[in-house]
């Protein structure tokens, strides 16, 4: 059980990350824009602190992509989809506290619309999720 | 046993998961009375057959499960439930096999509950029960198998005695010296619930030279046998680890109670997410007072004693209008005791209250907790400083689709 997949307050909790680099098994696979989700919030305690649960999630945006990038993508993508272990995706963030730290997640791609066989309507949008900080546990 | 560590808990970031084991199946066996009242039937085994103690899962993790349900228990339910919803229908299920669910917790970056008392620090048990029923459809684009879960109650009320028990000297069923006698034959010797599940007892131990039992079902004869002890207010139920437990309100025996002057958990205001009573606003409930008069012992018998214990309510009294008793044992001082404080259990005045906990937490059914609030959170202006509360009844909130998992915990109050 990965229950350490979780690093809470160590990421930023919003915003767009202009700028970041996704690597996957070392081949650059970097969005347009990299956007982190936070958890949702459940409630209030009676002293008025909110509570949070759920993972944190980044969504990399991929636009203006072709079916070709795409079918590249994809392959690089699919084998690594339900799967809890391993190396499978680094992010490099740009932020200035965050730089040059990277980050292991598990990734989940969405399916794309396709108006022919060459142009996809909205682009792609990949979820990453069950972060850690490299070394941790 | 000291309280659990709150610190993590009231971490605000917070997630799991709840992971998922198949085990053996149960083998639940009875071993019914003869018809001479002798323990051997004409068919049965006696003891019957043992139901091997497994301690490994048969499939450990499983992960095929879409959606759990409500899962919830309660004191009066008698133990736990949920369903569990796979789609298609995967395998050949054995009947009855045995479902684990557990929760992993991770509080601020760090997994599990540290110091969390009597439970594994990497996951909480939710429930441990067996299956109950199947149940299949065959929906367009949504077939799916339905399993009912249920704790091992669920068997001791299937399975039942076609004649009573008679304790008495000379008798097939030698006379009992004790409540706890009569419980621990017919929960060890006629069935085969142990080793699997532990037994408890916590309900008084009154002294019997006889006693007599009607047939029917394990789980009624336990309850008429722990109502005869505990002036009516018997508990039957097996808890979160499927242990049969048999007890009573901390307010009627807490000197037997295992946790009355060893609370588990103190629930104040960092940790609770909402407080009520159950209607839906945030209302701390006052019952109506029972207004019992006065609770008179009548012995109606001179050599076995028993006692009927008549409870006459003043004037226009509200509120629940039990009926108590006979109670039977030897000795009249216990029952004198276990009276007075009836007259006081009957006279609680907060019961129901609802408290809504983020995650789950080390909590059992019959676990005392303490709780707090502070006058200015309620439209009562209660205040409660370390206020002793029993736990009648878990339910826990899963939504799949929003990943928020809580827990709601119902309390009874303790007053001694």
């Amino acid at each position: 059980m990965s229950a350490s997949s979780y690093v809470g307050t160590l990421l930023p909790q919003h915003g767009v990350l202009a700028g970041a680099k996704l690597f996957i098994d070392g081949a650059d696979v970097s969005p347009d824009a990299l956007t982190p989700i936070p958890p949702k919030r459940i409630g209030y305690n009676g002293k008025g602190r909110p509570f949070y649960q759920g993972r944190m999630r980044y969504v990399a945006r991929y636009t203006d992509m072709t079916l070709d990038e795409f079918q590249r993508l994809a392959v690089i993508f699919y084998p690594k989809l339900g799967s809890f272990e391993g190396t499978l995706v680094d992010v490099i963030l740009p932020d200035i506290y965050q730089a040059g730290r990277f980050v292991q997640g598990t990734a989940y791609m969405e399916w794309p619309t396709v108006t022919d066989i060459t142009t996809l309507i909205n682009g792609v949008s990949v979820e990453l999720t069950s972060f850690r900080l490299v070394g941790e546990v | 046993m000291p309280l659990t560590d709150t610190t993590n808990l009231k971490r605000s970031s917070q997630d799991w998961a709840i992971t998922f084991d198949l085990y053996a199946p149960r083998a639940f066996r009875l071993s019914d009375v003869g018809p001479l009242g002798t323990d051997a039937g004409d068919i049965h085994s006696y003891p019957p057959a043992a139901d091997p103690l497994v301690s490994a899962p048969q499939i450990a993790g499983y992960d095929g499960v879409i959606d759990f349900g409500s899962i919830g228990g309660s004191i009066a339910q008698g133990g736990f439930s949920a369903t569990l919803t796979i789609p298609e229908y995967p395998a050949d299920w054995a009947a009855f096999f045995g479902v684990d669910l557990r929760l992993a917790t991770v509080h601020g970056g760090i997994p599990g509950i540290i110091g969390a008392s009597g439970v594994d620090p990497d996951t909480i048990r939710l429930f441990r029960g067996y299956q109950q029923a199947a149940t299949a459809y065959n929906s367009y684009t949504y077939k799916r198998s339905e399993f009912q879960v249920e704790s091992s109650m669920a068997h001791l009320r299937r399975a039942g005695f076609s004649r009573g028990f008679d304790f008495y000297a000379g008798g097939d069923h030698a006379a009992p010296t004790t409540a706890w006698d009569v419980i621990s034959h017919i929960v060890y010797q006629h069935t085969n619930l142990t080793p699997r599940s532990l037994l408890g007892l916590y309900i008084p131990n009154h002294q019997f030279n006889s006693y007599s039992i009607g047939g029917g079902s394990v789980a009624s004869i336990l309850q008429t046998v722990a109502d005869n002890c505990s002036a009516g207010e018997g508990w039957v139920f097996c808890d979160r680890e499927d242990n049969l437990q048999i007890m009573c309100s901390p307010n009627l025996a807490p000197a037997l109670h295992p946790t009355v002057n060893d609370p588990i958990i103190h629930l104040d205001e960092e940790l609770v997410l909402h407080l009520d009573g159950g209607g839906g606003g945030v209302v701390i409930p006052e019952v109506a007072y029972t207004q019992v008069g006065s609770v008179q012992l009548t012995a109606t018998m001179s050599d076995q004693t028993s006692y009927a214990t008549p409870v006459y309510y003043t004037g226009n009294g509200e509120g629940d209008r039990v009926v108590r008793g006979p109670y039977q044992t030897d000795d009249w001082q216990a029952l004198n005791a276990l009276a007075e404080r009836l007259l006081a259990h009957l006279n609680r005045r907060y019961r129901g209250i609802q408290v809504t906990l983020p995650l789950n937490v080390a909590v059992n059914l019959g676990d005392c907790v303490l709780l707090s609030v502070d006058g200015s959170n309620n439209n009562r202006g209660i205040t409660w400083a370390e206020k002793k509360f029993c736990c009648v009844a878990i339910a826990y909130n899963v939504d799949m689709e929003s990943h928020v998992f809580t827990s709601v915990l119902t309390l009874d109050e303790v007053i001694f």
